[in-house]
């Protein structure tokens, strides 16, 4: 698999406190990658790495296969556009001069494209009016915009939904989710924000104190977080032998355990077990979100 | 570089604070050049020979520091308050480039005060206080200088603001340290303002000998004695001599306010020296904050 983004073993410590510690995480082209951890757990220390505002301790990462330690790192960092934590924009200049400012910065040959990108994060009515006067959201998209001047490949986002209004919230979920189809644009996304999360990644990293926990595919945490029946039987043979029959789809958790998916009778099932002398000893629906994957995950006793 | 620098000058030309401080300095230019022109033109009725438009050229400089201060660590802060300084790391420029273009634009900013003030100065000086008779190169020189004094305040500012990475730290501090410079001058600058000798009239200098025959050290008069013209040359004590007086001129030399005051009092005697000074103080601070840019951790 080609990887926009790949880290290993990055280690980054603030004194007595161990940020990052020995993070490896794979970040797929074309992904939406959810990165997901509690505050303080090291996304954003990840990301000013990988944005090169910060150096890692120890460890390395590659930015589409070119190592933070060579010098054409800086020509690859063109490939991407990053909105660190608050949006870093001009206040005292209106939507129109920010991106102007940008383009000049990036070195671009004219100012098309400006007119374009504005009306893509629907700023393209500000006028004259001066950035120290926008909504969050509006700031949080101009901040988006200015990423986006120079066509990047890689969009890096930090807590992006922070403080939005649920509007401001739709609005930006649909933006990222325009870019990544229409555009092909890859996107890493840190939040804490798990549901939100939810309706846009197709990969997911789990973050905690500064290690990698697991990554995985929005397919995966599918299946992991399905809605099924665990049932806790005393002939775990011969409850596969029963669910076979009745052609359900199943998965055996244990040599007395195993999760059923899919709808089933009650009934017929309990009899079926009943005839075959193996009892229920158990029985309890289960609807795994992802707050509870991540939970398990970390161990639980955190709150995300 | 040359995309920071672009980018870099559009923003400084659209800065309000910029162009207050040029105002500010055009104002304050006008007020020295009429408060000399009332102080030596219009109160003895004609220009006196020795007042010229120099006497008002330079004056502002002692105290521009202050506006410096302000103006860098305002301009380069806001790339901080405003988070825009990771826009330019996150873009792909190199942490040197974008430490240097940041030092072009301030000197581009505060020479732009400093050049537009002295044309207010040379201007409206020329008017009031009339023409001079100074050499053209040593006009040349102590504009120069000025221009070389405005290219220090600057790298010190970019080196402080910089390195602080934050707004209001920053300001604090460029402040602290042009009241330290300017602190530093005047206390050097007293010293070495001393004249060597100060005379006094005969009669008055045998009435402090005492009546009563009792002899009367005359400010710590125990040096030699001169008789001019009826007057006595006493040695003052004041003045400091020898390697002190270097070491004090030296402090005064490299000091960019003690420079300033200098050139305001149109006492420049060493600009060969203070030149190099300054270059040197220009390559140590753009070298010491590239350097410390360079390992910076930006939030």
């Amino acid at each position: 698999m080609n990887y926009c983004l790949e880290t290993n073993a990055l280690c980054k410590q603030y004194k007595h406190f161990h940020a990052l510690h020995d993070l490896t995480m794979h970040v797929p082209k074309g992904a939406i990658y959810g990165f997901v951890g509690k505050n303080g757990a090291g996304k954003t220390t990840l990301i000013r790495q990988i944005s090169g505002l910060q150096q890692p301790d120890s460890g390395s990462y590659t930015l589409y296969g070119v190592e933070n330690s060579s010098p054409s790192i800086h020509k690859v960092r063109r490939r991407i556009g990053a909105v660190v934590e608050s949006p870093s924009i001009y206040l005292d200049m209106t939507a129109e001069d920010n991106l102007k400012e940008q383009y000049r910065m990036l070195g671009m040959p004219s100012f098309d494209g400006i007119e374009e990108l504005l009306i893509l994060v629907g700023l393209s009515d500000t006028g004259r009016k001066r950035a120290r006067h926008f909504s969050l959201g509006m700031r949080q998209r101009l901040g988006i915009a200015i990423a986006l001047c120079g066509d990047p490949d890689f969009l890096i986002l930090d807590e992006p939904v922070n403080g939005l209004d649920p509007q401001g919230i739709v609005e930006i979920r649909e933006l990222i989710l325009k870019l990544n189809r229409e555009y092909q644009i890859t996107v890493l996304i840190s939040s804490h924000i798990l549901d939100e999360l939810s309706k846009l990644a197709t990969h997911y990293g789990f973050i905690d104190k500064g290690t990698m926990v697991k990554e995985v595919s929005a397919g995966e945490m599918e299946a992991a977080c399905r809605k099924c029946v665990r049932v806790t039987v005393t002939n775990i043979n011969a409850f596969c032998r029963i669910l076979d029959n009745f052609r359900l789809e199943y998965r055996v958790i244990s040599d007395r355990e195993a999760d059923i998916y899919g709808e089933i009778s009650v009934t017929d099932l309990t009899m079926a077990l009943a005839r075959e002398n193996c009892e229920v000893k158990s029985m309890r629906e289960r609807d795994e979100s992802l707050e509870n994957y991540y939970l398990n995950l970390v161990g639980g006793g955190s709150h995300v | 570089m040359f995309n920071l620098l672009s980018a870099g000058f559009y923003r400084i030309r659209k800065n309000r604070l910029l162009w207050s401080c040029v105002l500010i300095m055009a104002v304050w230019s006008v007020i020295l050049c009429v408060e000399y022109w009332k102080n030596f033109v219009a109160d003895y009725d004609g220009v006196l020979d020795e007042v010229s438009f120099m006497d008002s050229l330079f004056p502002t400089l002692s105290l521009v520091i202050m506006v410096f201060a302000v103006l860098v660590s305002i301009f380069l802060g806001t790339e901080y308050s405003d988070g825009t300084i990771r826009n330019k790391v996150t873009a792909g420029h190199t942490r040197g480039s974008i430490y240097l273009s940041q030092f072009i634009v301030s000197t581009a900013a505060c020479l732009t005060v400093y050049l537009l003030s002295l044309g207010v100065s040379a201007l409206l000086g020329f008017l009031l206080l009339g023409g001079t008779d100074m050499p053209s190169t040593k006009i040349l020189i102590y504009c120069g200088t000025g221009v070389l004094m405005c290219v220090v305040d600057a790298a010190v500012f970019t080196l402080i603001t910089m390195t602080a990475g934050n707004k209001a730290a920053g300001a604090v501090i460029c402040l602290l340290a042009s009241f330290f410079l300017a602190a530093g001058a005047g206390t050097v600058y007293g010293p070495l303002s001393q004249e060597e000798y100060f005379y006094q009239p005969r009669a008055v200098y045998e009435a402090m000998q005492g009546n009563n025959g009792t002899e009367v050290v005359v400010m710590g008069g125990d040096t030699e004695m001169e008789e001019e013209n009826g007057m006595v040359k006493i040695p003052n004590p004041l003045y400091i001599s020898g390697q002190k007086r270097k070491i004090f001129e030296f402090l005064l030399d490299c000091n960019p306010v003690g420079q300033a005051v200098q050139l305001s009092e149109l006492e420049l005697e060493r600009p060969i020296n203070v030149a190099v000074y300054d270059l040197t103080e220009i390559v140590i601070c753009c070298a010491a904050g590239m350097l410390l840019f360079c390992k910076k951790d930006l939030k």
